[in-house]
């Protein structure tokens, strides 16, 4: 009895060769259009355009407007990644798709007999090798690009101004170094670095300038830093990232870039001396 | 036929255990929220920055028992029938009265009368020991407070108002009233402060208490964060 | 005569008729825990002087009280209780327990056949879902306008915590919890699991857990999410005690259910199931048991401590108090990103054997698939800071966790090879499963796509905190996971209740689970992009019509979901009859009789090769008819017939 059931390892060896032959060629035999290569690659070609329009053109219209270096690279980000995962996903799409198109009979949704068996196809080593190989490849690319887009943009440079950020329930106020002045609202000068000192009051917030594309959480006892470049003139939103009780919803206010001299003008405006004012925004230079 | 039928209920079932629990939540934040109350038109205008505005009055008050009643004794005006200060008090659990939801019109000079009665202590950011966002003077029992506010160790409440997201331009207000420095009951000498605000754009804003008057970690725990005694909403019409 | 046969002519068993053992069920153990629960607040509001009703102590041990008091009235501790005694269980009291002969009651009883708590557990998971669905319908109810009103920012934090959890918690047991119990057992031709009153215990622990969760809406509720992230939770109601005391049961009941999974098919597996023969649904499972025993434990400890910072006063998330927030961070991630994986590794294991049957081919690279799925657990333990990257906790580790979280898209992918390849060149048998697997490939895709934006650090300080990520986790643990366990669910109905499911109302409930899915989600990929915060009761006007989008998909969701619900309830009862075997598959369970008797196999099954043998030559099973078992892949082996 035992004789009639080939032990698994014992067929792999053996018959390998001879399924493999059962398969239809992927890429060969009859006119090309009926080589299922073909129907694959028609609608990977297809599931691919869509993907890549929908990273080309939904995320740049949809996503908030940009104020930051940051966010233009989140920005790009997004882009490049749709674009790259567009071909990939779209393989998967097209061999499920195609094998449902081609090897479906009509009407077997609605039969208590099962088809006969397909192919005893248990593998096929270079499909699993090429299918790794790219996977590994794309991999080292998105990690590329994440540690380049990270390392470009977390840089400090010498005349980054330093403000301080904090958390309350539920509440941001904004300290503005040695001139003193705080504010609920966020004011930014226009092309310079800001590093931000995000501390909490109470409970664990998330500081989150929107636009600027930066993020960091606020805690309670220390403070952590983020640096944003706003690169763009305009207002931008600032709001709490991280559920922070009762009224996080409106745990939000709004900022704006401004040029440098207006930047002095609003320190000024709220009471800081023009020394304190020379003293946080040149002198960090 | 049958089974569509059979679908169709199960969805209605469901659907209707849905609402029947959506009500029950529904219900519960009314345990919280009291009648709104409804800036009172002075019918008078004022010119601020230069802008001719409708001006508005509304009273607000602060006690330290939200068991107890609001009446004329506790500042309302005479003849105001009692009523309990909230729904569903809790002793020890401060709250503000005459309600936690007040409706004011956008784009009006409104005038705050709040009478305090909490006792108070340190804030925890003393910042919101100075008003912003007021128009005019402050006044603490008739006279002026200086423009640093008042000390951020002897604090009572504080009213904060944010906008609700979106709303534009950037609306905060914040008023911080000293604690009652004799034994605080709901009927004893209030603390007075008086400001003004002009309202922004129509939207549901919101307020609450920025003194950490519960417990826990940043004292905003238990009182302060259940909704409707350090907080609630202005609906801005 | 040896001491051994003195003792067996006069053994020392329990009172006659198993005393209290014959006398406790469901109803006794809601008794017994309401009793023991009052006993606890009598505790804690007397002799522990909690102040109130609400004090944290008073919540806690009233909880802690209703689950020890729930547990004994149930009578899972009878077996102990009695080798304490030195008396042991004679064969009827055991046949007692396994619920023979007591027809619908034995659902209702501590009950040790696995088959019996594999419908146990179904029947929990649905009516969690049902909890955490209404739920969502009000979350979801509330947002439909920026302005809504409707509920208190106190409620909707409540509701959007518990419904976090309790669908968690139901996702953790949707397919470990039914199939895992129901099916697994029988895939290796083991009699039962192999510690019968461990399994009925994690089932119990399981009804145990839930009250004090759905509860805590009484006490003031939750507001800090399904993460809880201390010091917020510290501050929080005690409604947080009574979900962190849920937490705390429920983690016993994952590592009793864990070690059982994987004693099982360590030690029980039929003669000739070999390691290499296993279906991939029980590599599912024992990755996913074991990664759950790796996983919970670190959750078991945050809330442990959180109970104790909150009710005895000790500072470890307290930060003025040397506590640190990030302490309960890191444990709350490195159990939440592998139970992510042991919520979809058994899925997507019962995926496998759904292709592999309809499409009637052997799996591909079976090797392949198992590694990769041990791949995935393995990278699973090591990823959970890339939940932290905007916490500002270790900046210098940001790279390296970037990398270990985009390593895992390499043994996903392979998971994907493996599904497409197995299909690929099938004759495709399109009933209701192979619906579900579609679904799962086509979503699993776009929520594993998004999850490679959020691997990044840079696009994820964008994206942190924000609706994309909801979108992207209900993308991969509903549109992957939960369409996954409901192909599982259409694919064993006939095994568990000998019908067939109506498949005609399960292709419409299938449209629109399918079409739900994708508008709720994609709403909420918008809202994503645009900025919105999770979490939030009112919003910015801005993402309306996205948040429109996304509640009507929602209901379309929730009318699916009970459709499907209604096609199961109704084929359970008018279906038409299933033979042992309808779908022609090869695996052991698909060749015991159904009903499943007692023990699962009139004769002990042999194993000669994996259950895949579709095309092959030596699948010709007629010439090993007519054995009791014997299709496929199985012979008769020695005739060791218990039954």
């Amino acid at each position: 009895m035992s004789s009639e059931n080939i032990e698994i390892d014992e067929f792999h060896e053996g018959k390998r060769e001879e399924v493999a032959k059962q398969v239809e060629p992927f890429f060969k035999g009859g006119p090309i259009w009926k080589r299922p290569f073909f129907g694959v690659f028609i609608i990977w070609s297809f599931m691919t355009l869509i993907g890549v329009l929908i990273g080309l053109f939904v995320p740049v219209h949809v996503l908030n407007g940009s104020s930051s270096s940051q966010q233009d690279s989140v920005k790009l980000t997004i882009v490049v990644f749709t674009v790259i995962a567009a071909p990939v996903s779209a393989v998967v799409y097209g061999i499920a798709a195609y094998s449902l198109i081609k090897w479906n009979k009509r009407g077997s949704g609605k039969s208590d007999t099962p088809p006969e068996d397909g192919v005893a196809l248990r593998g096929h080593g270079p499909a699993t090798v090429i299918w790794l190989s790219i996977s590994v490849v794309l991999v080292v690319i998105l990690l590329f690009w994440g540690m380049m887009v990270l390392s470009s943009e977390q840089t400090p440079q010498g005349d980054a101004i330093r403000m301080q950020v904090v958390g309350q329930q539920w509440v941001w106020t904004f300290q503005y170094g040695s001139t003193k002045i705080t504010s609920t609202q966020l004011v930014l000068p226009v092309d310079r670095q800001v590093v931000f000192e995000v501390s909490s009051k109470d409970v664990t917030h998330g500081f989150w300038p929107v636009q600027l594309g930066v993020q960091v959480d606020a805690n309670p006892g220390f403070s952590t830093t983020i640096a944003a470049s706003p690169n763009k003139l305009g207002k931008f939103d600032v709001r709490c990232s991280q559920l922070c009780g009762l009224e996080h919803a409106y745990m939000q206010t709004t900022g704006r870039v401004v040029t440098e001299k207006q930047f002095e003008h609003w320190l000024a405006q709220k009471g800081a001396s023009p020394k304190a004012i020379k003293l946080f925004t040149t002198d960090a230079k | 036929m049958k089974r569509a039928i059979g679908a169709l209920v199960t969805v209605l079932i469901g659907a209707a255990i849905f609402v029947a629990i959506g009500i029950g939540f529904h219900a519960q934040k009314y345990q919280s929220v009291a009648p709104t109350t409804k800036a009172v038109d002075t019918g008078t205008t004022q010119m601020v920055n230069g802008k001719s505005l409708k001006v508005y009055t509304l009273n607000l008050y602060s006690y330290p028992d939200s068991t107890g009643t609001f009446d004329a004794s506790t500042g309302a005006p005479a003849g105001t029938k009692p009523v309990a200060i909230h729904k569903n008090g809790n002793p020890g659990w401060p709250a503000y009265g005459p309600s936690n939801v007040f409706q004011i019109p956008a784009h009006a000079l409104v005038k705050v009368h709040w009478e305090q009665r909490d006792s108070g202590g340190s804030l925890n950011n003393s910042w919101f020991a100075k008003p912003t966002g007021t128009v005019g003077p402050v006044t603490l029992n008739g006279k002026e407070i200086p423009a640093s506010g008042i000390d951020p160790s002897q604090v009572g409440h504080t009213f904060t108002v944010r906008a609700e997201p979106g709303v534009d331009p950037h609306f905060f207000l914040n008023v911080a009233a000293p604690l009652n420095p004799g034994n605080p009951t709901d009927t004893s000498t209030p603390q007075v402060m008086e400001f003004s605000f002009v309202s922004g754009n129509k939207g549901l804003y919101e307020w609450n208490c920025e003194f950490p008057c519960g417990n826990g970690i940043g004292g905003f725990g238990a009182v302060m964060s259940a909704y409707g005694f350090m907080s609630g909403y202005i609906h801005v019409v | 005569m040896t001491s051994t046969e003195v003792y067996l002519e006069n053994t020392v068993l329990g009172p006659k008729a198993g005393g209290l053992y014959r006398h406790q069920n469901f109803g006794t153990g809601l008794i017994s825990g309401i009793v023991f629960g009052f006993i606890g607040w009598l505790i804690g509001q007397e002799l522990l002087q909690g102040s109130n009703w609400g004090s944290d102590m008073t919540v806690t041990v009233t909880c802690v009280g209703w689950v020890i008091g729930f547990l004994l009235g149930m009578g899972a501790f009878n077996a102990v209780g009695r080798w304490i005694l030195g008396r042991d269980e004679d064969h009827e009291d055991q046949l007692y327990g396994a619920g023979v002969g007591q027809g619908w009651k034995r659902y209702f009883k501590f009950c040790t056949d696995h088959k019996v708590v594999g419908i146990q557990y179904l029947v929990l998971v649905m009516t969690l879902f049902g909890a955490g669905g209404a739920m969502a319908m009000m979350i979801r109810t509330q947002l439909l306008s920026p302005h809504m009103n409707w509920l208190s920012p106190q409620s909707y934090n409540a509701l959007v915590s518990v419904h976090g959890m309790v669908m968690i918690i139901a996702t953790i047991i949707m397919v470990s919890g039914p199939f895992a119990n129901f099916i697994m057992p029988i895939m290796i031709g083991a009699k039962d699991m192999a510690f019968p009153r461990l399994n009925a215990l994690s089932f119990w622990v399981v009804v145990a857990a839930v009250p004090p969760i759905l509860g805590s809406f009484f006490v003031g509720g939750v507001d800090s999410g399904w993460t809880t992230y201390a010091p917020l939770s510290v501050q929080s109601f005690p409604g947080q005690d009574m979900f962190a005391v849920t937490i705390c049961t429920f983690v016993i009941s994952v590592t009793v259910a864990g070690i059982n999974t994987l004693v099982t098919v360590i030690t029980m597996r039929a003669k000739g199931m070999t390691m290499g023969r296993l279906p991939i649904f029980v590599w599912g499972s024992i990755i996913a048991g074991g990664l759950g025993l790796y996983a919970m434990p670190a959750f078991l400890m945050a809330q442990s401590a959180l109970i104790t910072d909150r009710v005895v006063g000790t500072s470890m998330y307290a930060p003025a108090q040397g506590g640190a927030g990030w302490l309960y961070e890191n444990c709350f991630w490195i159990m939440g990103h592998p139970e992510v994986y042991v919520i979809l590794l058994p899925a997507a294991g019962a995926l496998v054997e759904i292709a592999s049957t309809f499409a009637r081919k052997p799996v591909f690279s079976y090797k392949a698939m198992v590694g990769a799925m041990m791949a995935i657990a393995g990278l699973g333990i090591m990823v959970w800071a890339h939940h932290m990257f905007t916490t500002g906790w270790a900046p210098t580790l940001a790279n390296p966790f970037m990398l270990t979280t985009e390593l895992i898209s390499i043994p996903t992918g392979v998971l994907f090879l493996c599904l497409v390849g197995t299909i690929w060149r099938g004759n495709i048998w399109a009933r209701l499963p192979m619906y579900f697997l579609y679904l799962f490939l086509w979503n699993f895709i776009i929520g594993g796509v998004t999850g490679i934006y959020l691997s990044d650090v840079p696009a994820d300080q964008y994206f942190h905190g924000n609706m994309f990520v909801t979108a992207h986790f209900h993308f991969t643990l509903l549109g992957g996971a939960m369409v996954g366990a409901a192909g599982a669910v259409c694919y064993w109905f006939p095994k568990v209740s000998g019908r067939m499911l109506n498949e005609r109302v399960g292709k419409w409930a299938f449209w629109l689970i399918a079409i739900g899915i994708q508008v709720t989600y994609y709403g909420q990929f918008l809202e994503g992009f645009q900025g919105m915060p999770r979490r939030v009761v009112n919003y910015n006007p801005l993402f309306q019509p996205a948040n429109i989008m996304s509640s009507v998909g929602a209901y379309t969701l929730m009318t699916g979901w009970l459709i499907l619900l209604y096609a199961i309830v109704h084929s359970w009862r008018n279906g038409v009859k299933a033979g042992p075997n309808p779908w022609h598959a090869k695996s052991l369970e698909w060749q015991t009789e159904t009903p499943v008797p007692l023990e699962n196999f009139l004769v002990d099954p042999v194993v000669t090769r994996d259950p895949y043998g579709y095309g092959e030559e030596a699948t010709d099973t007629s010439q090993l008819t007519p054995e009791p078992v014997g299709a496929g892949s199985v012979s008769l082996g020695n005739e060791e017939g218990v039954l």
